[in-house]
Parts: C-alpha cells; structure tokens; sequence
C-alpha cells in the first residue's frame, strides 16, 4: 500500500514538474506580454520572464527540501 | 592518473569548429551556402529552427519559408534521428562555455538539481509547450533558444548594435550563473531551457527505442560502480539504480565524457 502511494507521490510530482516546464513559455501569455519576436531582443516583451518564474520555483524547493531533509539521496557510490 | 589533454582538446575543437560554423563573425554555414551553393539560409543561425516550421504547417505559412531554413531542419532532424544530439555533444558552444565555467566554483557550492526535481520532466513541458504555443498565440518564445539567445549574446561581444536589454540580461544570468557557475556539469541551461536541445535528446529517445542511433551502454562485468561517470557526466544523464550504472537517453548528449572517465574502459556506445 505504501509503495503505490510512493508510486503515486512520484508521478504527481512528475506531472507537476512537467506543467511547470510547460509554464516557462506560457507564462509570458497569461502576462499578457506576447508581442512576438522581431529579431531584437526586448521586442517580445519578456519571454523571458518565464525562465525567473523557473529559477524561484527551483530555489523555492530547494530550501524547502533542505528545510524538510526530503533531498533525495543519490546511491553512496555517485556521492564520492 | 589518466592524461585528459589530448581528449579536452579535442571537445574543443569541435566546439570551437561548432562556433566557427554558425557563429558570426565567421558563419562559415552561411558563407558556404550563400558563396559556394549562392543560396540564401534565411535568418541566421535561426535556419535549423525546429518551431517555426513546425508552427507554420499550421498556420499555412510553411510553403512561403525560405527553402533552405526548411531543409536544413529537416536534415538536422534527420541526422538526429541517426546519430542522436550530435550538435549538443560535439558543435554547441552555447553548452560547452557554461560547462568550462562551473570549473570555476568549488563543486560543494553548486547545486545537484537531480535532487531536488525530475530535470527531464521539466526539460521536455518547456519543449512541449515552446512547440504548440505559437499554434494559438502566435508569438515566439524565442528568448532560450540558443540559437537565438547565444547568438544576441555574440553579437553584443562582437560589437553589434545591439540593445543589451533586460530580458537579455536575466536570461545571461540564469545562464551563466545559476544554471552554469552553481549547477553541477555547468549545463543547466541545456537540461532545463534549451528547447534545441531537448528537440534533439526527443529524437534520440526515440532512434534509440527504435535501435537505429548508438547509445551509451555499460558493460556491468566489467563495471566496478566507481561513480566516475555519473560524476564527471556534464548533464547528469548517469546514475547508479539498483546497484547498476544506466545512462538516460533523455538527457544524454553523447558528449562522451563518461567513456572517458571510465577507468575500466566499460562504457562503450552500441545499439
């Protein structure tokens, strides 16, 4: 039983990731920044944005796995 | 200890050729095509741009693109299908820098991502949705493209006129910085933003189900589980599951750094 809601745990966690990559590109859309790119950069309004949502998203679970000690632990071997 | 000269060398050289090819100053991609073929490759280095044609299929623009940037697409995808990410594993530069880079800073200051979110998942909803927006939207999240994001930066360092805007300027730091200087491998930018490059691990993951491209395998006799590989891997496509070394064909770039590290000579490529 604890290993299908380990199971479950890992793929909804995996969907979720997965949205948030997706979240990168669509993120400009719901900023409502999307002017499309003219070859100069800034001319589409902040595609960008979407990669700084990633980088506090990251940061965010980082501290706080660190916080809750849930880092996943790599094989001893890969630690050396 | 074993010399890794002659090998580093070589990584950069074919890098530094990778550069030479598509880069400005020299573009000698688009000299060749345009002074030896007298072909126009269109907006360069954006010709092997895996989104626009794909985009314009649907929006019934794909007949008006230049010839050349559709072909060349083409073939680049095709070649991946056979070799697999042979522009990220020998030519990109892009990658190659921030991997130089991470060098820099102490390996306990950078940040193993692995641990903390699935890379690949989150590698291939950017490539996903970075595919099918422009469908509905019709605008062009190019800013992590490298070929459009390294190119404005080579530009800028070459001298063009162009405005170091601050779009630009969070995308250099997220790339050099926190995916490059603290991120273990230097080559968080590639795992996480690069949708090129996450277009060619798509078609590897999928040659190499089908067995037609080479892919990294580990002869588990010969194996000692040193953990050499999994760390000198750039793109931390190596792990060690269930007491055996596997490589990940989502993430690999055949870079073929792990075969070199390897002090048992037991990683090899093969179908």
């Amino acid at each position: 039983m604890s290993s299908m809601k380990t199971k479950f745990l890992q793929s909804k966690d995996k969907a979720l990731n997965f949205a948030v990559g997706a979240g990168i590109p669509a993120g400009t859309v719901l900023s409502g920044t999307a002017g499309g790119c003219t070859g100069v950069c800034g001319s589409c309004g902040g595609t960008c944005l979407g990669g700084l949502a990633l980088a506090v998203y990251l940061g965010g679970r980082v501290i706080f796995k660190r916080h809750n000690k849930t880092v996943l632990q790599a094989e001893p071997s890969a630690n050396k | 200890m074993k010399n890794t000269l002659p090998f580093t060398l070589k990584r950069t050289a074919g890098y530094l050729f990778g550069f030479a090819l598509l880069y400005a100053p020299f573009e000698l991609y688009r000299r060749f095509m345009e002074g030896v073929l007298a072909l126009q490759p269109g907006f360069f280095p954006h010709a092997f741009c895996p989104r626009i044609p794909t985009a314009e299929i649907f929006t019934s623009g794909f007949f008006d693109l230049n010839s050349v940037m559709v072909w060349s697409t083409i073939v680049f995808w095709l070649l991946c299908l056979v070799f697999g990410p042979f522009f990220c594993g020998r030519l990109c530069i892009a990658g190659f820098f921030t991997e130089t880079l991470s060098h820099i800073v102490p390996d306990k200051y950078k940040i193993e991502w692995e641990k903390y979110v699935p890379v690949a998942h989150i590698r291939y909803g950017m490539l996903l949705a970075y595919m099918l927006l422009p469908l509905w939207y019709g605008f062009y999240p190019c800013a992590y493209c490298n070929f459009y994001f390294f190119d404005s930066l080579v530009s800028v360092i070459f001298g063009a006129a162009l405005d170091f805007t601050l779009p630009l300027l969070i995308s250099g730091v997220l790339y050099m910085v926190l995916f490059g200087l603290f991120t273990k491998g230097g080559r968080g930018y590639c795992r996480f933003l690069c949708p090129q490059g996450a277009m060619q691990s798509f078609w590897f993951y999928i040659s190499a189900r089908l067995g037609i491209a080479a892919r990294i395998k580990v002869d588990e006799s010969a194996c000692v589980k040193c953990g050499l590989c999994v760390k000198s891997c750039p793109m931390r496509a190596m792990s060690i599951k269930n007491g055996s070394v596997q490589s990940s064909t989502a993430l690999c770039i055949k870079c073929g750094v792990c075969s070199h590290n390897c002090p048992r000579g037991a990683i090899h490529t093969g179908r």
